[in-house]
């Protein structure tokens, strides 16, 4: 097993996420308001992961569950939950465990 | 044809949790007399019921709620309602008088920053906030209870509003607001100081400043802004002065026609819910309510177009050539006529002075 399926990534709890307008939208709250200039928008794809990383998750898990929601292969999921996790890593969004 | 229809989406929501304020400014819009004080009191809604509105404005899909009053940190209940509506997750605003910082709020505010404060400073001495706000030591409480919520996470601004009691500081504020707190925190002023609503208190007729006098502020306040970006050896003969509204290229492509039910955001993608429980398209205009208690947040809102009833404008304004100038809306109009078609003085002279300034040039081009 590679050291990607090990690794466990999960939403920090300082995010609420839900709809503003109808559109899916991350909250920023406690210590890091000051980090985002508002709401952050999400798309599908982006609102599906949060939900999946409010437990522990490895990027496997991750990348298995958007292609079977989206029915797409994981070949072509897998650069998207990639991007997605980078981003969330930058902005410390989410925890590695 | 209008390019959008009209699609009520509520975005923005104020709560303004009482009428009551521990100042007492002299143009305050909202305050009512300290002898209703108890009658108020009884009559605000509790913080089980703002709580409850947070849930259901949380549910019609509303990003953002400003807490504002009177002011909101007098209500002793405070910290309840706040931590039961942030929990709800919105883009959460405050407007304080920075009085009633006490470290219990800090505590409070540590553990759930706000995401913006806007902060009132109305004078720059103790003496002016006597005059203005009837107590001298409110200057002191303003400038130590900013200082604490400057630690904060959140983003701060300061807001004034000039009157005659306080013109003579207007730059002093701004002066004093940058040596306590940082070159980057601009003073932001009321463009026009209106009459009071809903019975409050205030007397602004006696104190709000000629139009001409408050047109000159508006615009020397511009014009610093020009000349401390550009720097001291600018020549102000070489501004031109035109009207805020947008010639860039950007807008010439942007949707000139949008259709609204008071020809602004109000009661379309915004509202305010009252101290006692009325939804309004906006704290200023109380010619039209619902119920908000009876009938619930989300029905109050949908049923509130029903409410509108506008007439025809007076007769000069029907005629009038100005306005895109003109600063009026459905509020101000009934808050200093006391008519929704009503033609209010004031603001009409504002636009009368502004149009005389404008490079006739500019204004056709
Ligand atoms: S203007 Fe603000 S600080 Fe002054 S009395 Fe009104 S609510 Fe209070
Ligand atoms: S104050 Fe006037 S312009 Fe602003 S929301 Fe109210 S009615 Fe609309
Ligand atoms: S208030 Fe005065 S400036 Fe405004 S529309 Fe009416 S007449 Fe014109």
């Amino acid at each position: 097993m590679n050291k990607e399926t090990n690794q466990l990534f999960q939403a920090k709890e300082n995010y609420i996420m839900r709809k503003i307008a109808g559109k899916d939208v991350l909250i920023p709250i406690g210590g890091n308001v000051a980090n985002f200039n508002g709401f952050i928008e999400m798309n599908p794809t982006a609102a599906f992961i949060w939900n999946i990383l409010k437990s522990p998750a490895s990027k496997y898990e991750i990348v298995k569950a958007v292609s079977e929601a989206f029915e797409t292969d994981e070949g072509i999921a897998r650069p998207d939950v990639d991007e997605f996790i980078s981003l969330l890593s930058e902005h410390d969004m989410i925890e590695v465990l | 044809m209008a390019d959008y229809i009209l699609e009520r989406n509520p975005i923005n929501a104020s709560f303004e949790l009482t009428v009551r304020c521990n100042l007492r400014c002299k143009m305050c819009l909202f305050r009512h007399d300290e002898a209703e004080n108890n009658d108020l009191k009884v009559n605000e809604l509790s913080a089980k019921q703002w709580i409850d509105f947070a849930r259901q404005a949380a549910e019609m899909g509303i990003g953002g709620i400003l807490f504002t009053g009177g002011e909101p940190l007098l209500r002793d209940d405070f910290p309840e309602i706040y931590e039961g509506v942030y929990q709800h997750g919105f883009i959460i605003s405050l407007y304080t008088n920075a009085t009633l910082v006490t470290p219990e709020i800090m505590n409070l505010f540590r553990k759930y920053p706000p995401h913006k404060i806007g902060i009132s400073i109305y004078g720059a001495t103790p003496e002016t906030y006597k005059t203005v706000c009837g107590s001298s030591s409110a200057f002191q409480k303003a400038i130590d209870g900013s200082r604490s919520l400057l630690t904060l996470p959140s983003v701060i601004e300061f807001r004034s509003t000039i009157i005659k009691d306080n013109l003579h500081e207007s730059r002093a504020i701004e002066e004093l607001v940058k040596d306590e707190f940082g070159e980057k925190y601009p003073v932001s002023l009321s463009r026009m100081v209106m009459k009071s609503v809903r019975g409050a208190c205030s007397d602004v007729e006696s104190c709000r400043l000629s139009p001409e006098d408050n047109v000159r502020l508006m615009l020397q306040k511009s014009i610093d802004t020009l000349k401390n970006k550009i720097g001291k050896n600018f020549d102000e003969k070489n501004i031109r002065i035109h009207y805020g509204i947008n010639k860039s290229k950007t807008d010439c492509f942007s949707p000139r026609l949008k259709a609204s039910l008071l020809g602004c955001g109000g009661g379309t993608d915004s509202f305010a819910v009252t101290w006692d429980g009325k939804l309004q398209a906006c704290q200023l205009l109380g010619a039209f309510q619902t119920d908000a208690v009876k009938h619930g947040l989300k029905k109050a809102w949908e049923i509130f177009p029903l409410e509108i009833k506008l007439p025809p404008f007076d007769s000069k304004c029907q005629n009038c050539s100005l306005g895109e100038i003109c600063q009026c809306c459905f509020a101000s109009r009934y808050a200093e006529t006391g008519s929704l078609s009503g033609c209010p003085e004031y603001a009409c002279r504002d636009s009368e002075i502004i149009d005389s300034l404008i490079f006739k040039e500019s204004k056709t081009s």
